[in-house]
């Protein structure tokens, strides 16, 4: 598996679309308004689609059919391994360096 | 506003745009902060654009894009060549024919100047072939790079003088040809229906009007081509039915221009094809748009 730091800039976005559809299917702007709740900055339509083009791509999500003009997004089992993997290495990041910083 | 997100949805490379525009206008049009998200777009895009077209850009496109490049470039040599030849067949027919009925030097001269016709529709096939194989922006493309290699021939010391004595009236003359066919060819993609070829045709005509008398006007003052006869030029050139319209001798145009006038309609047809044929067959393989 390539793990999102092959997605280049658009890894951070991707994690971020990836963590937002972890709980259930969403649409673009469902996923703008939990993002924007999760880190505080709201993705633009422009950095969110990006993401979600090279993360249908890599197979790591999945349309669905429409819904009221909106098209939900899935995570697809690949999606939500990539994510684990992703978030235990900065889990163990996080760790080691809040050790070394002996705050931890 | 709208017509912003619409510029901005536009930079995206065709395939993203035909997938995802519909979604992204969405957000656009109910952004709470629409100028940040317009900004947005229009940055993503661009870079889509670049990476998309790296992306599809592979050896074998550029291969392809090469040897079609190649072809489009070598062209004319093979259409002069392909005249030459249907010239050179006029002869062995024009002895037979005089074996029933009195061929003098005016018929003679006919005969060669017919043979534009089989040359024409040989172009013809090619062109189409050659646009069926898929040519990018062919309206363009195509006369440009016909001209380059008409120039090219043009250039050839001596041997170059087949496409006129005075290389800088040809070269003027091509690149006015060039400019004339590209305008018509997109011309003859906006256009539909029955008015198309009628309007290609004349067209056509008229740019090989105005590229003959550039080179003449160039070429010759007005002593030995009496301006008057200037519309008389192109036929007179394509027909060799000549009254005297340079320095008042029959064929003394002909002496001058060479095979120019023919080689440029011969070229027409070619750059006409392609464009007609390539407009025709449907784009499969992955485009930057």
């Amino acid at each position: 598996m390539a793990g999102l730091s092959d997605l280049g800039r658009f890894s951070e976005p991707a994690m971020h679309v990836l963590i937002s559809l972890a709980d259930g299917p969403k649409h673009g702007y469902a996923m703008q308004d939990d993002i924007g709740a999760l880190t505080g900055t709201r993705p633009g339509p422009g950095t969110l689609y990006g993401a979600v083009r090279r993360l249908e791509e890599h197979g790591y999500i999945q349309a669905l059919p429409e819904q009221d003009r909106r098209k939900p997004y899935r995570l697809t089992d690949a999606g939500r391994a990539a994510l684990t993997a992703e978030l235990r290495r900065i889990e163990h990041l996080a760790g080691t360096g809040l050790r070394r910083l002996a705050v931890a | 506003m709208r017509r912003l997100a619409t510029l901005a949805l536009a930079l995206y490379p065709r395939r993203i745009r035909d997938r995802y525009g519909d979604e992204i206008a969405g957000l656009l049009r109910d952004s709470p902060r629409p100028w940040r998200d317009l900004a947005d777009v229009a940055w993503c895009a661009l870079g889509d654009r670049i990476t998309h077209r790296a992306e599809t850009f592979t050896m074998a496109r550029a291969r392809t894009t090469a040897l079609r490049t190649a072809w489009l470039l070598a062209s004319p040599a093979a259409l002069t060549a392909v005249l030459a030849a249907f010239m050179a067949a006029a002869g062995p027919l024009l002895l037979l024919a005089e074996r029933f009925t009195r061929v003098d030097e005016h018929a003679a001269h006919t005969a060669y100047a017919v043979m534009v016709l089989p040359a024409a529709a040989l172009a013809a096939l090619l062109g189409a072939r050659t646009g069926r194989r898929g040519v990018a922006r062919p309206w363009l493309a195509v006369p440009a790079a016909m001209a380059v290699g008409l120039v090219a021939i043009a250039s050839v010391p001596d041997a170059g003088q087949i496409l006129g004595e005075h290389t800088g009236a040809s070269a003027a003359a091509i690149a006015l040809w060039a400019a004339g066919t590209a305008v018509l060819a997109r011309l003859g993609l906006a256009l539909r229906g029955r008015w198309r070829w009628p309007v290609q045709v004349l067209g056509a005509l008229a740019v090989l009007e105005l590229a003959t008398m550039a080179y003449v006007l160039i070429s010759l003052d007005a002593v030995r081509a009496p301006r008057q006869y200037a519309p008389l030029w192109y036929p007179t050139a394509m027909t060799a039915q000549d009254s005297g319209v340079v320095d008042g001798a029959y064929l003394q145009l002909a002496d001058v221009i060479k095979i120019l006038p023919a080689m440029l309609t011969v070229c027409t047809v070619f750059v006409l094809a392609v464009s007609a044929a390539a407009a025709k067959t449907p784009r499969t393989a992955p485009q930057p748009a």
